[in-house]
């Protein structure tokens, strides 16, 4: 947008939440079992010189690239010190709690302390501010998944095991796997229910003006009522239902358990899609369609040759905001005994163990940020033009 | 014909306002009709406190929440708006996105290891969760006045705050009113869930419920809760139609 050389704002203040997470918030908290009082460790007793002077010679080169340099070099230097950070910082922490556990107190608990989730914040400040635009998306693409790369190399190398809240999954690990299945499951026939019916209705309420006020006030009232009241007005009736016919019960769908979460959840669903395919639907410029007319298209032709391709990605987008919805609602479904990554935050909310809330809640975010990624990708796929 | 029609749509909304009020306060017609529903059930009602202070609760919970995010929203907004921070509106809109990618469940329990139970982890999460919404609704109103206006403002010789206060302001209220209206509706049911929290308001009596196994007090919260986020969806969406009518 605006010419160089000015200085990057977001830059400088970006580098600056890192130097004043680090120099006055804690960087690693420990307690000497699960759920004993906190101990707090700033950065410069719990990493060693080299690693604090690595964080700092970053942090002061995204400093200067934000003062001086041209746009070009100040967003590859973004780009790739931002996330440079980001790594050094969670292998550091991962790597200074190993010492503190191998140390004098094996059953300690170290976890990430605020400084160090406000510097991952301030290191996200200076990523975001590179525009992509002026990178080439060849070596931007190149640094992304090095850097995820590098992320899940990490992950697996065992580094960062003895952080409590890997600890905590390493513990439950085979559990993990299952409950997180179940959230995928349970999510994803929720949202490609929703989209077999929100589809349809979404182009009746298009082609319908008297539907259309009916369809999108019903909706939209439904998607008003809060998750856990919908769960909660479904148990009565599913139950009534479920003894008074026992092939349903046989089934397995009864008050509690997926059969009330997955229709809440799917109910939740609808909405986005309906609206988006709508306002797809009513975006098509009428010339083109009857240009396609007078080409001699017949409807059915008109609607999968000219109609689909020019909405679907806006149709997509509304499968991905339902996505995302649905990814955090399927957590609050485990209070109905649906199961789901939901299950490990009310039982740490329960016994009081914040790793446990962990292990539910970063997953599940991991989850939604991973469908909103997906699915924006697919969304700017299928944009005529291809891609963004 | 037209003000025929916005008096009966306030009415509508005033109507429902009443029933949920009269619904709140009717306990003993609650006791008797879920008696009636299960009967199998010995207790019916949920003992630790009345449906209305339940409801009070919730609703200063969400109040005081929706108060801090418009305050700091707004704020930030302005900020953004003038001239030295437009540099970070490309932050606010990417923060403002994954803030709505992050589930409400996530941010309300990860408030717990940084707080601790009760009201205030609850009060934190509703508002953080609050802000964006209102943050980036302000800066897409304030961005919607056509630089011309302002052009035309500065050459009637308006300083920055008067042109601020009765030209920006106003046009971009109505679309200020839709991010509070969004993010006070979000906070109406994710406070149900603060419950789990310990925060109270019409969530408790739907965990208690889902505890003991006892749909009728699973009931009392989720009507009430249901209600409460129509009503204040309505109430909200009237008040951002007759601003929107107003400009």
């Amino acid at each position: 947008m605006e010419n160089p050389p000015r200085r990057d704002r977001v830059m400088i203040a970006g580098s600056m939440v890192i130097v004043f997470a680090l120099s006055f918030l804690p960087f690693l908290v420990v307690r000497e079992t699960r759920i004993s009082p906190p101990a707090t460790l700033p950065v410069y007793r719990a990493l060693g010189s080299t690693p604090v002077l690595a964080i700092v010679v970053l942090v002061l080169a995204s400093f200067v690239s934000a003062m001086v340099g041209a746009s070009r070099q100040r967003s590859a230097a973004a780009a790739f010190l931002s996330r440079t950070l980001i790594f050094l910082i969670l292998w550091q922490a991962g790597a200074s709690s190993s010492k503190i556990l191998e140390g004098d107190i094996p059953l300690a608990r170290v976890s990430l302390g605020s400084g160090a989730w406000i510097s991952l914040l301030g290191a996200y400040m200076i990523m975001s501010s590179c525009r992509i635009a002026s990178l080439k998306e060849r070596s931007f693409t190149f640094i992304c998944f090095s850097f995820y790369a590098a992320l899940l190399g990490l992950f697996l190398s065992g580094q960062l095991d003895s952080l409590s809240f890997m600890v905590e999954f390493l513990n439950r690990s085979s559990r993990f796997w299952q409950e997180l299945s179940r959230h995928l499951t349970l999510s994803f026939s929720a949202v490609s229910l929703g989209t077999v019916i929100g589809f349809p209705l979404g182009i009746a309420a298009f082609r319908k003006r008297r539907t259309r006020a009916f369809i999108l006030s019903a909706v939209n009232t439904l998607q008003t009522i809060p998750s856990l009241a919908l769960f909660g007005l479904l148990i009565a009736p599913l139950a009534v239902a479920s003894r008074k016919v026992p092939l349903l019960a046989s089934m397995g769908i009864g008050g509690i358990g997926w059969a009330p979460a997955l229709i809440a959840l799917t109910v939740y669903s609808v909405l986005p899609i309906i609206r988006n395919t709508l306002s797809a639907f009513s975006m098509i410029d009428p010339s083109v369609i009857e240009s396609g007319r007078g080409m001699g298209m017949d409807p059915l032709q008109l609607f999968l040759n000219v109609e689909l391709p020019i909405a679907l990605p806006v149709v997509v987008t509304g499968v991905r905001i339902s996505g995302v919805q649905t990814i955090g609602n399927t957590a609050v479904a485990a209070l109905i005994g649906a199961g789901g990554l939901g299950q490990f935050i009310f039982q740490g909310l329960g016994e009081a163990a914040p790793d446990l809330i962990l292990l539910g809640a970063i997953p599940t975010v991991i989850l939604a940020l991973s469908a909103d990624g997906l699915l924006r990708r697919l969304s700017a796929a299928l944009r005529p033009g291809g891609a963004s | 014909m037209r003000s025929g029609k916005l008096l009966s749509r306030w009415a509508l909304a005033t109507a429902m306002a009443v029933a949920l009020l009269v619904m709140l306060l009717a306990e003993p017609a609650w006791e008797r009709s879920l008696r009636y529903l299960f009967p199998g059930q010995r207790t019916v009602l949920y003992e630790r406190s009345s449906l209305a202070g339940l409801a009070g609760e919730h609703l200063f919970l969400v109040g005081l929440a929706s108060l801090l995010s418009t305050l700091l929203g707004v704020a930030g907004g302005i900020v953004v708006t003038r001239k030295g921070g437009r540099d970070f509106i490309p932050v606010i809109d990417d923060l403002a996105s994954i803030g709505q990618t992050f589930p409400p469940v996530a941010v309300l329990s990860l408030a717990v290891p940084l707080l601790g139970f009760g009201f205030t982890p609850a009060l934190f999460a509703l508002f953080l969760y609050g802000l964006m919404p209102v943050l980036h609704n302000t800066v897409t109103g304030l961005m919607s006045v056509p630089p011309e206006v302002l052009d035309a403002a500065k050459g009637m010789g308006m300083r920055p705050f008067q042109s601020l206060f009765r030209i920006e302001l106003p046009v971009a209220i109505p679309v200020i009113m839709g991010g509070i209206r969004t993010s006070t509706v979000i906070s109406v049911g994710t406070a149900t869930i603060g419950a789990t929290i310990g925060a109270g308001g019409l969530g408790a009596p739907i965990i208690s419920g889902l505890i003991s196994h006892n749909p009728a007090v699973v009931l009392q919260g989720a009507i009430p809760a249901a209600l409460m986020a129509v009503v204040v969806d309505k109430v909200l969406g009237e008040i951002e139609v007759s601003l929107m009518r107003g400009r």
